[in-house]
């Protein structure tokens, strides 16, 4: 609930809490999706609206496309033999980015890596990983490859045995499906950030200057002084990194971002990227791709002209696509490609 | 043929007399034709003159303007920027960003003299079940984006 009332706001919905200073802009919190959902939102008064459309957005993508719940639809096609299903418009939606990313980003970013995830222990929520296991090194297990999947409409075909994993495009796809729903929410005016663990989406009006983000490396460091801060007047940012989200096992450290054509955690010259562009599902497609790909992303990443920040593993620092070099710039969002959010899921996408 | 007359000071006979190619009334009407098309012409030069000036006009106070809102938008793109990395002087300091145009920017919205979120690793998306680290509240409905209707196995045997 909240944390100080406002006299004009009704209450904000159960589990966020308020973050704002009393300012025309609102800020809250909710722990949402095994990680942290910020929203902001002017007029502050809108902001238990917005907060409420998220709520809704969240529930459903969890209900899609969570990979621990044992309710969910992928879930549900993970533990089935069978290999053709029917699925819903939200989470066709959610397959359909998640195949869209992968063609995009030449199988850099590929949703067939759940098998080699579980093989490196990543078999559950993060927070019930044991942290530090004896025992023998996992073997990679490389990725059947995401064309062997294939949607046209609401009908999935997939391989019997084929584990998805769509964490590089689901919480991207949240954030702009939570920007846009709480945007409306709101009443279509003013201005709203969405964020989920540090990859966000704006829509509407920004502040004068544009949303003011800071570049983080370490979220666990909260006193750390950011990288960088920029100013964010549309789209997204996403950031993803090999720094957090590690375990070990066989005295091995081991990390979420797998090279698919390994089935190893990526060994690239990258710790972390972030990348901007006009909607969260490229953002986080490309920060992605960036670092699984290692020297052959960064090529990439450049071809596509999209704004990005990179820090080698030495922490120099690498800009991208007209990345801002200073302090409080703008971030332009409008040069570089995008994954299009339109049209949930009509046709094959293979 | 008979000598005729002209009016004084207004047009040249088109013909001369005794080339036997006309009528008295023919040589009469060419005239007046002839005047009718300088009249009007002389009103289309003056109109012409009008226009053109009008025109010249329109576009002295137009082209300033489109030159000023290009070189006052500060939107930096890369080689542009000139301040080099972590330093800060060319930029404007937190709470003093209004010179500073972003995409969308409305000029009734607040100002945000400091960051209000960051984007940063958060790892793979972990999800939790309901009623845990979400605060999902468990028997929901589904949907809210598309109306979702749930998996449906729909061929082959499902062991």
């Amino acid at each position: 609930m909240t944390a100080r009332t406002r006299t004009s706001a009704p209450a904000l919905p159960d589990a966020w809490q308020d973050r704002g200073d009393g300012g025309p802009i609102g800020v809250a919190e909710r722990p949402a999706i095994g990680t942290t959902a910020r929203l902001a939102a002017w007029p502050a008064e809108r902001l238990h609206d917005g907060a409420a459309a998220v709520d809704t957005v969240l529930d459903a993508l969890d209900r899609q496309a969570s990979r621990f719940r044992p309710d969910s639809e992928l879930s549900q096609v993970q533990r089935s033999s069978g290999t053709v299903f029917l699925v819903s418009d939200g989470f066709a939606e959610v397959l359909d980015a998640a195949l869209r990313a992968a063609r995009w980003t030449g199988g850099l970013v590929d949703p067939t890596v759940g098998a080699a995830l579980q093989a490196l222990g990543y078999d559950r929520d993060f927070a019930a990983i044991d942290q530090d296991a004896p025992g023998a090194v996992p073997q990679g297990v490389p990725a059947p490859g995401w064309s062997v999947v294939a949607l046209g409409g609401r009908l999935l075909e997939r391989p019997a045995g084929v584990l998805l994993d769509l964490g590089a495009t689901a919480k991207g796809l949240g954030a702009d499906r939570a920007a846009a729903a709480a945007f409306r929410a709101a009443g279509g005016s003013g201005g709203v950030l969405v964020s989920l663990g540090g990859d966000l989406s704006v829509v509407g009006a920004p502040p004068r200057g544009g949303w003011p983000v800071a570049v983080v490396e370490d979220p666990d460091r909260a006193d750390a002084p950011p990288s960088q801060v920029v100013r964010l007047g549309e789209g997204a940012l996403a950031t993803s990194s090999a720094r957090c989200r590690t375990w070990r096992r066989g005295g091995r450290r081991l990390h979420h971002l797998v090279d698919p054509r390994t089935g190893d955690p990526a060994e690239g010259p990258w710790r972390t990227a972030t990348v901007a562009a006009r909607n969260c599902l490229t953002a986080n497609a490309a920060s992605t791709a960036v670092m699984v790909g290692g020297a052959d992303g960064a090529r990439w990443l450049e071809e596509t002209g999209l704004p990005a920040r990179l820090v080698s593993t030495d922490g120099s620092v690498h800009l991208f696509g007209g990345w801002p070099r200073s302090d409080e710039a703008p971030v332009d969002v409008s040069a570089g490609p995008s994954l299009s959010l339109a049209a949930a899921s009509v046709g094959c996408r293979r | 043929m008979p000598e005729q007359n002209f009016p004084q000071g207004t047009d040249r006979r088109p013909f001369a007399d005794g080339d036997g190619r006309g009528t008295r009334s023919d040589h009469q009407a060419r005239p007046q034709g002839v005047t009718t098309v300088r009249r009007w012409s002389n009103w289309s030069l003056a109109a012409l003159v009008v226009g053109v000036a009008g025109g010249t006009a329109a576009l002295a106070r137009t082209i300033p303007s489109h030159a000023a809102s290009t070189t006052t938008t500060v939107v930096p793109t890369a080689g542009t920027t000139g301040a080099a990395a972590g330093t800060t002087g060319a930029a404007p300091a937190s709470g003093t960003t209004g010179a500073t145009t972003a995409p969308g920017a409305s000029s009734a919205a607040p100002s945000a003299p400091k960051p209000i979120a960051v984007t940063s690793p958060s790892g793979v998306t972990t999800y939790v079940m309901p009623g845990t680290a979400s605060g999902t509240a468990a028997g929901t409905p589904a949907g809210g984006v598309a109306g979702t209707g749930g998996t449906t196995y729909v061929a082959r045997g499902d062991t």
